[in-house]
């Protein structure tokens, strides 16, 4: 048995002279639930339908519990998908659509409307059972396709933009249900999504891929504190990233000349040579408004807007050489500081919050 | 002034459908009429030419014929148009658009060429002057109506809808039974009904290939170059009543004559 269900090895996937997927490799646990997250276009889309083997990789492989499953078509896998367009059939009842793949498989008509009505109840559908897909809210339509792919009680789901079509609240009790379904079935669940909120509440790793190419496999909290490069740092959009030259590395940092002064990041386990230009982020919610504390970090720059985000403000600096900085304070600290637009304003962050990126990308 | 306007285009439309109408209506009230002769004032209500009608064997005989003839053409035009027209949908292939282009060009041939091209072919083949004849001539007329009005449901069919039956373990044939035909069914029965009223009324080509096989319109002229009788008055109003009712039929099935609202499903 192989360790992990799931092992994507160096797939290629091209239509032409487009690659849509180059190179690409992870695995998945069994019980894992796993986002691939990307802007679109990014090929995540592709890879869940190589999974499903709507798609043929080009070159690479993809097995299932040590299995190879290329050249198996769509119809011979067992990994049901959620379509972002649910694609669910307008010409049958909630009650035919959930039971269409026990149907297919050969399934007698009581034992599998039986079985249907099961899933129906579990996700609170059962009085819909007769109705006319066309006849059901949006929400629950969602949950007829979960239904559906879920009767026939497979290993792996596959979700394609899960919650792309339901309105904000909808979507966090989705999520919420999505999250105890996987918890309480142990089913493995691959998710597509090109929403952070989505993948960072939802999935133990993320997977995330740009251009066809995987930037960074991990855990939310590491992806979200640690972002592998440049990439996904502007992807997750909360950190701030600047550039500078090596002057010294003094054990686990570094200490960097740039436009806004000198500097210190930790570099961890990178090798940089000193004098090589690289860059550095900061975590926009480490940084604080004022004076230094402790061994910090200072930059002088002028409060340009800022952004109610909750309990949380999101201030928009520049500083000299038109740098931007970008800052989350909780409310009561921005008002504290009393500062208003066009203001010359101090920030500081401390040394471990600024980390070189692993990569260069 | 709006009012005006949308009273006089109603007007218009009014005037439009009376004379589309009016040869039929004054068909269907002299074949009630007791006078021989297509005369006005009408000198009143006799249903003898019926009875004369329907009581020629001739007339029978190519009553039978047609429908012989219109049923099969209309299951076969539905059956070929639904292979041409999903190949349409699923497939990408070389020539694709000269193929689209060939299963839509014989509606734009004039009847009389395409009925002297099918006696010449068909004659050279050995199948002229029968009711097999017949048969291929109206397929090839009615496959294209057949074809456009399933590719018109094709078109509204989500593509992932068979990769979901896939998805599901639906093998490509259980897909094409459980997803495709019952989405497109609908658009089946009319492109059935359709073809097998083109099939029905369809005279120029059955004429020149028919031979001593009338089909009822063959059979409506023969009656012309003997006589003017009532009978034809008689004959053309069960004519277009049978073709009505198939359209109409058709109409109700391919939602054509409903207004906007999704199609409703069984």
């Amino acid at each position: 048995m192989a360790n992990h269900l799931i092992e994507v090895d160096r797939v290629t996937k091209s239509f032409g002279d487009y690659a849509a997927v180059t190179q690409t490799s992870f695995n998945v646990a069994r019980g894992e639930f796993l986002a691939i997250m990307g802007s679109s276009g990014c090929g995540k889309t592709t890879m869940l339908r190589m999974l499903a083997g709507l798609e043929e990789p080009s070159t690479g492989e993809i097995r299932l519990d040590g299995a190879s499953q290329n050249g198996l078509p769509a119809w011979e896998r067992d990994l049901p998908l959620v379509w972002q367009s649910l694609a669910l059939f307008p010409f049958l009842s909630v009650l035919d659509n959930v039971a269409f793949g026990l149907k297919m498989r050969g399934v007698p008509k009581d034992k599998r409307h039986a079985q249907s009505r099961m899933w129906l109840k579990k996700l609170e559908l059962e009085e819909f059972a007769e109705r006319n897909v066309s006849q059901l809210s949006g929400g629950q339509r969602q949950r007829v396709a979960l239904a559906r792919a879920l009767v026939t009680e497979p290993k792996v789901l596959l979700l394609d933009e899960p919650l792309s079509a339901l309105d904000a609240h909808l979507s966090v009790r989705m999520q919420a249900l999505l999250r105890s379904l996987q918890r309480e079935l142990g089913i493995t669940f691959i998710s597509v999504t090109h929403s952070q909120t989505e993948a960072f509440s939802m999935a133990d790793r993320v997977v995330v891929m740009s251009r066809g190419k995987v930037e960074q496999i991990g855990a939310p909290k590491d992806i979200y504190r640690h972002p592998a490069n440049r990439f996904v740092a502007e992807f997750i959009g909360n950190v701030n990233i600047f550039r500078g030259r090596v002057e010294s590395v003094n054990g686990n940092t570094a200490t960097l000349v740039t436009p806004l002064g000198r500097m210190s990041a930790s570099c961890g386990t990178v090798k940089t040579p000193v004098g090589a230009e690289c860059d550095f982020f900061v975590n926009a919610d480490q940084m604080a408004l004022g004076a230094v504390v402790g061994n910090g970090n200072l930059a002088s720059a002028k409060l340009l807007s800022y952004k109610f985000v909750g309990n949380m403000v999101t201030l928009y600096l520049e500083s000299a050489g038109g740098i931007e900085i970008k800052l989350s304070v909780p409310e009561h600290a921005y008002d504290g500081a009393a500062v208003k637009i066009g203001d010359q304003v101090l920030v500081t962050w401390p040394d471990s919050a600024a980390h070189l990126f692993h990569q260069s990308a | 002034m709006w009012n005006l306007i949308r009273s006089s285009g109603r007007l218009y439309t009014l005037a439009v459908i009376a004379v589309i109408l009016a040869p039929l209506a004054a068909s269907l009230v002299f074949s009630f009429n007791a006078d021989r002769f297509p005369s006005l004032p009408l000198k009143g209500f006799t249903t003898e030419w019926y009875v004369l009608t329907f009581t020629d064997p001739l007339v029978i005989d190519a009553f039978q014929r047609s429908f012989l003839v219109a049923i099969p053409v209309g299951l076969v035009s539905t059956l070929l148009g639904f292979a041409a027209a999903y190949s349409d949908y699923r497939y990408s292939f070389r020539g694709k658009s000269l193929f689209n282009l060939m299963m839509l060009l014989p509606p734009t041939i004039p009847a009389v060429i395409m009925g002297l091209a099918m006696l010449a072919y068909l004659s050279r083949v050995g199948l002229a002057g029968n009711a097999y004849s017949i048969f291929i001539s109206h397929v090839v007329t009615g496959l294209p109506f057949a074809m456009a009005l399933i590719r018109l449901r094709l078109a509204q069919m989500d593509p992932s809808l068979e990769q979901a039956a896939w998805n599901l373990r639906a093998s490509p044939v259980q897909s094409l039974v459980h997803v495709v035909i019952p989405f497109s069914l609908q658009s089946l029965f009319a492109a059935f009904l359709i073809t097998t009223a083109v099939s029905f009324d369809e005279f120029a080509v059955a004429w020149f290939v028919s031979g001593l096989e009338e089909t009822v319109p063959v059979r409506v002229l023969v009656f012309l170059q003997g006589q003017v009788s009532p009978r034809i008055n008689a004959i053309g109003t069960a004519i277009f009543a049978t073709s009505i009712l198939l359209v109409v039929l058709a109409m109700s099935f391919s939602g054509l004559g409903k207004s906007s609202k999704p199609p409703e499903t069984p």
